[in-house]
């Protein structure tokens, strides 16, 4: 039990601390690795309820998928002259998003959430999910027809980022 | 039934994902490959995947690997939007790609991709597959809009259809994942048992809205209001081969399956004695075809480019097809379907004559096409032919499914509805007139007679020649009932 309350302040302090550190830190290239420490902060918190599939999502798509891309979208596109104070600005979102924040933790406060220790042990996913996907009777058929419906996607995006073929490739 | 079997039931799936796999790879292997032979394999594919597709036809209902629906309804139309998608395939092999050949192959896969999302579209219950055809499809077809990125009007269209489409694709999964939460399944044959448990016992509004969502994505499917702003503008930008396959192998597609979709989750309340609580639906159904009829026919009426006038045309002919689906029953049903079938046999000939002359006289204006049918004769009659099917005129299918259409709305009470389609009827007899008058009238310039296009002269001419030979309507309200009770919930 103990364990687990370490490993819930820890990942929640990295979650929120990570935020808070995107939010208000001058640089954006270090507010998108304090990002980085949020999302992996919020992948354990799912490990720690024992959603491991969840969790495995968590870091492939948010912390290797869209984070990679804001880096990429930050380092390709340098910020152009006086970086805004982050400061008065962060301030300003906080203010507007806490109505929201009291509100959901109010909305929590008030409901009740059952005895704890009634609560069934938590088993793996990832073992039900894959042989879901790969029973013949199962999700099998969208399963690969969505490898195909991406492979057409990935056709037509490359297709239309190419740059054109030289001109004396014509008949 | 075994792995073994279940392949050879999906033998057209597969010829289809294998082949799009082959074109992919064919200019990779050959190098010195000519330009047409990825086309010419794609061909091939098709030809293959609609013969196995009329074998199914006979071999009665199955659910083939969990999800997939092998019944007569999915056959009929999947076989319909390959051989439409073929149509598409040799208009694209007779057209030129200014820059060499770029954009072929990728054209080839990219309409093979569509087709087979289109198929698992059509043959299923299961909302999770419907719903990765239904994306299948629009993915092909935005890429395909935009494939001639060199053509600023191209680029601009592929941006649009894009736009739109994720929009619509987005509101039709958040009705979807509500129509799970309703029915606790996916299958739509279930959830449609629920959905009448549900509204017997009063709830509308849980019904009310994933029906409003699943509205708001087929209809940007089938360009009907208010979700066709997209249609002419897309039409417009891209080329004919594409707007073949958007006007016709897209369409029949997104109508088909919204036809299940109605049939499986609505039809169950309606058997149940719900036909007051479902009252309203047909009526938001009824007048979304009147206004989408007379938007599309009037908006048709003004245009000076073929393109636009072929999309302002389309959203019309849409708008038809739903007055066969807001009479929610097994006649209005297979009204549609006759429709539909009839629809995309004479859309195939009319945008095959479209192409052939624009490339004749080098533009898209309607002005451009003077003197056309006077030097190409057998394309102008056909032309003429196909125009009086779109209108509905006799000795064509055109005729008889309209009619069919019309008595059933007006079986059905829908007599204002009759109304608003005669005179959308007229309005489309207006604006075919437009299109058939300058090909007959002298012609001010001489043209230089390029190649003869063979293949684009012979698939108008046979199109022209299969709207002559359904006026004996039998077979296709044979075809459409059938198809209409494989669905069975009436």
């Amino acid at each position: 039990m103990t364990g687990e309350v370490l490993a819930f302040s820890l990942f929640s302090a990295m979650a929120v601390g990570g935020a808070g550190l995107a939010l208000f830190h001058r640089s954006a290239i270090h507010s998108a690795f304090a990002l980085l420490a949020s999302f992996l902060g919020v992948a354990g918190l799912y490990l720690n309820l024992g959603a491991d599939f969840l969790a495995v999502t968590q870091v492939l798509l948010y912390a290797g998928g869209i984070l990679v891309l804001y880096l990429f979208g930050l380092m390709l596109v340098p910020p152009e002259g006086e970086a805004p104070r982050p400061g008065r600005r962060a301030l300003a979102l906080v203010l507007a998003a806490a109505p929201v924040a009291i509100f959901l933790i109010a909305f929590l406060a008030r409901s009740s959430w059952g005895d704890p220790s009634r609560l069934p042990e938590p088993e793996g996913t990832v073992r039900g999910i894959g042989l879901a996907l790969l029973t013949p009777d199962g999700w099998l058929v969208p399963f690969e027809y969505a490898s195909i419906l991406l492979l057409a996607a990935l056709v037509g995006a490359v297709h239309l980022a190419r740059r054109s073929a030289p001109k004396d490739d014509s008949p | 039934m075994s792995a073994l079997d279940s392949l050879l039931w999906l033998m057209p799936e597969a010829i289809l994902a294998l082949g799009a796999c082959v074109v992919l790879a064919w200019d990779l292997v050959f190098k010195k490959a000519r330009p047409w032979e990825s086309g010419a394999v794609g061909l091939t594919c098709l030809a293959g995947a609609s013969f196995f597709l009329f074998q199914r036809l006979g071999w009665g209902e199955a659910d083939v690997l969990g999800m997939v629906r092998v019944d007569f309804h999915g056959t009929l139309f999947q076989l319909a939007v390959a051989l439409s998608a073929a149509a598409a395939l040799i208009l694209e092999m007779a057209d030129r790609h200014p820059p060499g050949r770029e954009g072929r192959t990728e054209t080839v896969f990219l309409l093979m991709a569509g087709v087979l999302g289109a198929f698992f579209l059509l043959g299923t219950w299961n909302l999770m597959m419907l719903y990765l055809g239904f994306e299948g499809l629009g993915l092909a077809v935005y890429a395909l809009v935009a494939v001639r990125k060199w053509e600023k009007d191209s680029a601009e269209a592929g941006v649009k259809a894009l736009v739109y489409g994720a929009l619509s694709s987005g509101l039709m999964l958040y009705g979807i994942s509500l129509l799970y939460g309703l029915g606790g399944s996916l299958d739509l044959r279930e959830i449609g048992l629920e959905t009448a448990r549900v509204l017997a016992s009063g709830h509308v509004v849980e019904v009310a809205v994933p029906f409003l969502l699943l509205l708001a994505g087929f209809g940007f499917k089938l360009a009907f209001l208010p979700f066709h702003f997209w249609a002419p503008d897309v039409y417009q930008g891209s080329s004919t081969p594409v707007l073949s396959f958007l006007a016709v192998a897209s369409k029949v597609a997104g109508a088909a399956a919204f036809l299940r979709v109605l049939a499986g989750w609505l039809a169950a309340g309606l058997d149940g004695g719900l036909g007051e609580v479902l009252a309203p639906t047909i009526w938001i159904l009824a007048a979304i075809a009147a206004a989408t009829m007379l938007l599309g026919s009037l908006a048709a009426l003004k245009q000076k480019n073929l393109h636009r006038l072929l999309g302002w045309s389309s959203v019309a002919q849409g708008g038809f097809f739903l007055i066969g689906v807001a009479l929610l029953g097994r006649y209005g049903f297979e009204a549609a379907s006759a429709y539909l079938l009839v629809y995309g046999l004479t859309m195939i000939g009319i945008v095959a004559a479209a192409f052939f002359l624009s490339r004749k006289s080098g533009g898209l204006q309607l002005r451009t096409l003077r003197g056309l049918g006077r030097t190409h004769p057998w394309v102008g009659v056909s032309l003429v032919i196909l125009l009086a099917s779109l209108v509905g005129l006799p000795p064509t299918a055109g005729f008889f499914a309209k009619w069919l259409l019309l008595v059933r709305a007006w079986e059905g009470g829908l007599g204002w509805l009759v109304m608003v389609a005669g005179l959308s009827t007229i309005l489309t007899l207006v604006y075919a007139l437009r299109l058939a008058r300058p090909l007959f009238l002298e012609s001010e310039t001489d043209r230089p007679s390029g190649s003869n296009l063979w293949p684009v002269q012979a698939l108008v001419v046979g199109a022209a020649a299969g709207v002559v030979a359904l006026f004996h309507f039998t077979p296709v309200l044979d075809l459409a009932r059938k198809s209409v009770e494989s669905l069975r919930f009436f």
